[in-house]
């Protein structure tokens, strides 16, 4: 039997989207469907191609320190290896999974989830508690291991800790686990609070971070406390201290480096960049979207920000400059970029891809000097059949 | 060759005339954006268009339809280039903003804007949809426990959000 709740919620619903009526006719449906099916031959297509992808690097002198001429930078000057005009594919060709055609590199050296089960740099597996089968971590939202248990987001905004026996510590709304560039710290979101901790949970108690976030996950962590957004045009910082301040440089907050003391994303409403919190000065300016900071704060994971929809590509940056050290081109391989990446080092990327024909889900690993190999096995599943596969677990 | 692609198109069209607005319906509610909204339904029927000639199971297509749908929007939820933005530039409006509905419709619509993605994706297959437990998880491909317990947190959220407004209360069976 319905309570009242239940019967005004339906009645808003209701009122709320008769307002909307339909207005697509047969032709634009159809172009929409030449467009897609073209996009997927073309990642058939790129089946083959896919193997012989290799990221484009920039000489390693862009790496060293000492290039810090904040001017404007163009972000798309390098030269991409995937070919203008494919040939068609063969038959044979296009029941090859994108994925399954890339070269097989190294096991990952992060942890990842694929299914219910953790799997460990050391090789070792692990079930992550909390979950009795596949699609109970269908969208988990973040994973990591913390003072000998884990902390476990899931899609319904619950955040949930677990000690080392799988019993749970605490539970409560939360959305968002961050951790600090070498991976000693640990922040996080629990009932509405935000709290910050040593991984090992040897050297120091928990301290619980002064704000509220007003629902907002954290971005990250830079070097006086944790950063979050809690509207456009308003940055916040958590400080260690237990004060609250603002970052007015940045508009809207997308990654950060506590090492480098750097937040990364968009200065204004439309372009991204890159600001220095220890001078207050914005790095540079340019149509990159920041997506994650390596562990020392040289490089940066980004994407470009015109793309709408599916990114065509993941760029290395280097941070201090905007400057492209590699790029891999995706979307013209066949690939989709999953979620935020993570770095396995200071040099390399990994990130959950899927793609087609039939849909599949693996860890790709992309190297400042090397091409994109895939880290795990491609399996069935991903985005476009509503059940991820794998998870990589929190980090920088 | 030409005469059955033109008679798939009708059947297609005749459907699609049928349906769209229900689905676009839908998908406003998932997104709280019409031009997400109609970019998703076009999305959703590109694809079945495409499959038009294999769908044997005509009677189910509305399901197949919908379902559809519902995965065009799941596969925005782990992208954070797109997720970000729609969180940061698309506030919910508060409770009370519009004239023509009143306070409890606006008051709902504003807290239903503010959750996470699967709790609305069920929220809206179970009130909007009026699909059962076992219906909307199998459109979510998630268990029916599941599907409890996101409603559950979600009408928990709806009911702290009323109790903010003690205008409301008395409308309320808590």
């Amino acid at each position: 039997m319905s309570t009242q709740l239940e019967k005004d919620l339906g009645r808003a619903l209701d009122e709320r989207a008769a307002g909307m009526t339909g207005g697509l006719d047969l032709a634009e449906v159809r172009a929409r469907a030449v467009d897609l099916r073209r996009q997927t031959r073309r990642r058939w297509a790129t089946g083959l191609a896919a193997a012989a992808v290799v990221v484009v690097a920039v000489p390693a002198a862009l790496l060293l320190p000492g290039h810090e001429d904040a001017g404007p930078v163009t972000p798309s000057p390098t030269p991409t290896v995937a070919p203008d005009k494919l040939p068609d594919p063969s038959p044979d060709a296009t029941q090859q999974n994108v994925l399954e055609g890339l070269p097989v590199g190294a096991a990952p050296n992060w942890p990842y989830l694929l299914g219910t089960t953790v799997h460990l740099p050391d090789g070792s597996t692990v079930a992550l508690p909390g979950a009795a089968k596949d699609s109970d971590l269908a969208d988990v939202g973040g994973f990591v291991s913390y003072r000998g248990g884990w902390l476990v987001a899931d899609s319904g905004m619950r955040m949930t800790r677990y000690d080392s026996s799988g019993g749970v510590v605490a539970q409560g709304e939360g959305n968002s686990i961050v951790t600090s560039s070498d991976g000693t710290r640990v922040a996080y979101l629990l009932g509405g609070k935000a709290f910050v901790g040593s991984r090992s949970g040897m050297s120091e108690g928990e301290q619980e971070l002064a704000g509220d976030t007003g629902g907002e996950g954290l971005v990250g962590l830079v070097r006086d406390g944790a950063v979050y957004v809690p509207g456009a045009g308003a940055v916040r910082l958590m400080r260690y201290d237990g004060t609250v301040g603002s970052i007015d440089d940045v508009y809207i907050a997308t990654a950060t480096s506590d090492s480098a003391n750097l937040v990364g994303g968009y200065v204004d409403e439309h372009t991204g960049g890159v600001v220095d919190l220890d001078t207050g000065t914005v790095l540079w300016r340019e149509g990159w979207r920041a997506l994650s900071f390596s562990p020392d704060g040289r490089l940066l994971a980004a994407v470009p920000m015109d793309d709408n929809g599916e990114p065509s590509e993941l760029a290395m940056l280097d941070a201090r400059t905007g400057a492209t050290v590699a790029r891999a081109p995706l979307v013209d391989n066949g690939i989709q970029l999953n979620g935020a990446p993570v770095w396995e080092d200071e040099t390399h990327l990994l990130f959950v891809a899927d793609s087609g024909p039939s849909p599949h889900q693996a860890i790709l690993r992309m190297g400042t000097e090397s091409g994109l190999e895939r880290a795990t096995p491609a399996v069935a599943g991903g985005s476009e059949t509503g059940m991820e596969r794998y998870h990589l677990a929190a980090g920088r | 060759m030409h005469r059955l692609k033109a008679s798939t198109d009708s059947d297609f069209a005749e459907w699609m005339t049928a349906r769209q607005g229900r689905l676009l319906r839908t998908a406003y509610l998932l997104t709280g954006d019409p031009h997400t909204a109609q970019d998703l339904v076009q999305n959703a029927l590109a694809k079945i268009y495409l499959r038009w000639d294999r769908i044997s199971d005509r009677e189910h297509i509305d399901a197949y339809a919908r379902a559809a749908l519902v995965n065009e929007h799941r596969s925005l939820w782990r992208r954070p280039w797109r997720r970000r933005e729609v969180v940061s530039a698309q506030l919910p409006e508060q409770a009370g903003g519009e004239a023509s509905y009143d306070g409890m419709s606006a008051a709902l619509w504003a807290y239903v804007q503010t959750l996470p993605p699967r709790q609305r994706a069920v929220v809206v297959l179970r009130y909007y949809e009026e699909l059962t437990e076992a219906e909307a998880a199998d459109v979510l491909g998630i268990s029916v426990g599941t599907v409890k317990s996101q409603t559950s947190r979600a009408l928990a959220t709806l009911r702290s959000g009323l109790a903010d407004h003690p205008e409301l209360s008395g409308k309320e069976d808590g």
